[in-house]
């Protein structure tokens, strides 16, 4: 290729000298065009495919570690998606979990308000009306009448007087006699006494007239005084107990 | 001249036909092609040098193209067909850049 023969004066003499530059048509330049328009047409044609796909134009050898590289990647993906579902589906029986605690602590806050006397209640009971005009049934007559009811399984107890007072009675309801009638946690409240008991109807007017009993004790000559028991499909028991917050006590948190 | 009107008429031919590479030549002709870009920058060294011959042009083009093939070929068979490609490539670009530097030295004497 370098040889080092003494150089023609002007290149472009040289191939003017051979008639390289003319377009005279001969038997060798023919071959000549030939052979460059093939390579030509070859390159255009590799670089149009080499604009196709990397796939299409790699060796067998190639394609099989391609295959097994997606093949490998594929397998840390699929590792990832089990892993990530049991992660889901944790979280998601953790959120089950923390629902039915939710649904479970609003049921037992429904219940505890209730006996606790917090919230008025309906439901199926009695009408106790107890007269007692001459003051001589008083506080001991009234919480053995609660008492009774309380036996029976009355699940809400209220008490109302005859001048409009009423008081819900709790596990606390403490009772006093005052000189018109009983104080019921402090409430004073005049005869005639109404009575109502939410429960059973059958058990809590049963437990009312069994003998030597509440109606029994108020009719009785001690007393003098009056009593009736009505079984009603709905009674509302609608006084609320105070709610007394602890000044002492603080609750325990479940470790849970 | 007739050799660049013949590239031209090659290249607009590969625009306008839109052929795809046969899947068997698909390993070789990029090597024919650097083989026979080879082969045109010893034909342009040599027609400079006023050397040139038709019949040497042809033979050496051919010769060229045809050896490569068959190195890649045999490389392929062989179970190397990458790297002696890719070592073809090597030599035929050194020979390419060898020559480029002599015409270059020939056309602007630097």
């Amino acid at each position: 290729m370098t040889q080092t023969s003494p150089p023609p004066p002007s290149p472009w003499a040289a191939l003017r000298l051979r008639g390289l530059v003319s377009l005279k048509l001969t038997r060798g330049r023919l071959g000549i065009a030939v052979l460059c328009a093939v390579l030509g047409f070859a390159t255009v044609v590799q670089v149009r495919s080499s604009d196709t796909t990397v796939l299409e134009r790699s060796r067998r050898t190639d394609l099989v570690q391609i295959l097994e590289e997606i093949s490998q990647r594929s397998t840390r993906l699929e590792q990832e998606v089990s892993r990530l579902q049991v992660t889901r589906d944790e979280l998601r029986s953790g959120a089950n979990r923390a629902q039915t605690a939710i649904e479970e602590a609003q049921q037992r806050a429904r219940t505890l308000a209730v006996l606790a006397g917090t919230t008025p209640v309906k439901g199926s009971g009695i009408v106790l009306v107890l007269a007692d005009p001459e003051g001589k049934f008083g506080s001991a007559g009234m919480l053995g009448a609660v008492q009774e009811l309380r036996a029976a399984d009355a699940e809400a107890i209220e008490i109302a007087g005859a001048n409009g007072k009423k008081a819900r009675v709790v596990v606390s309801t403490g009772f006093t006699g005052t000189d018109s009638g009983v104080a019921v946690d402090g409430t004073e409240l005049t005869s005639p006494y109404r009575i109502i008991a939410v429960g059973d109807p059958a058990s809590l007017a049963g437990a009312m007239r069994f003998p030597r009993g509440v109606l029994a004790q108020i009719e009785g000559e001690d007393v003098g005084g009056t009593g009736s028991v009505t079984e009603l499909e709905s009674v509302t028991v609608d006084a609320v107990a105070p709610v007394p917050s602890p000044t002492y006590a603080s609750p325990i948190p479940d470790d849970g | 001249m007739i050799a660049v009107l013949g590239l031209l008429l090659g290249v607009g031919a590969g625009l306008l036909l839109d052929i795809s590479v046969p899947l068997g030549l698909q390993p070789y002709l990029p090597i024919a092609i650097v083989a026979a870009l080879d082969a045109l920058f010893g034909a342009a060294n040599a027609a400079l040098m006023g050397v040139f011959d038709d019949r040497v042009f042809v033979v050496s083009f051919v010769s060229n193209v045809l050896v490569a093939g068959l190195i890649v070929y045999l490389g392929d068979q062989l179970g190397v067909g990458s790297q002696l490609s890719t070592g073809v490539v090597v030599v035929l670009g050194i020979r390419i850049f060898s020559n480029a530097a002599a015409i270059r030295r020939r056309l602007l004497r630097a």
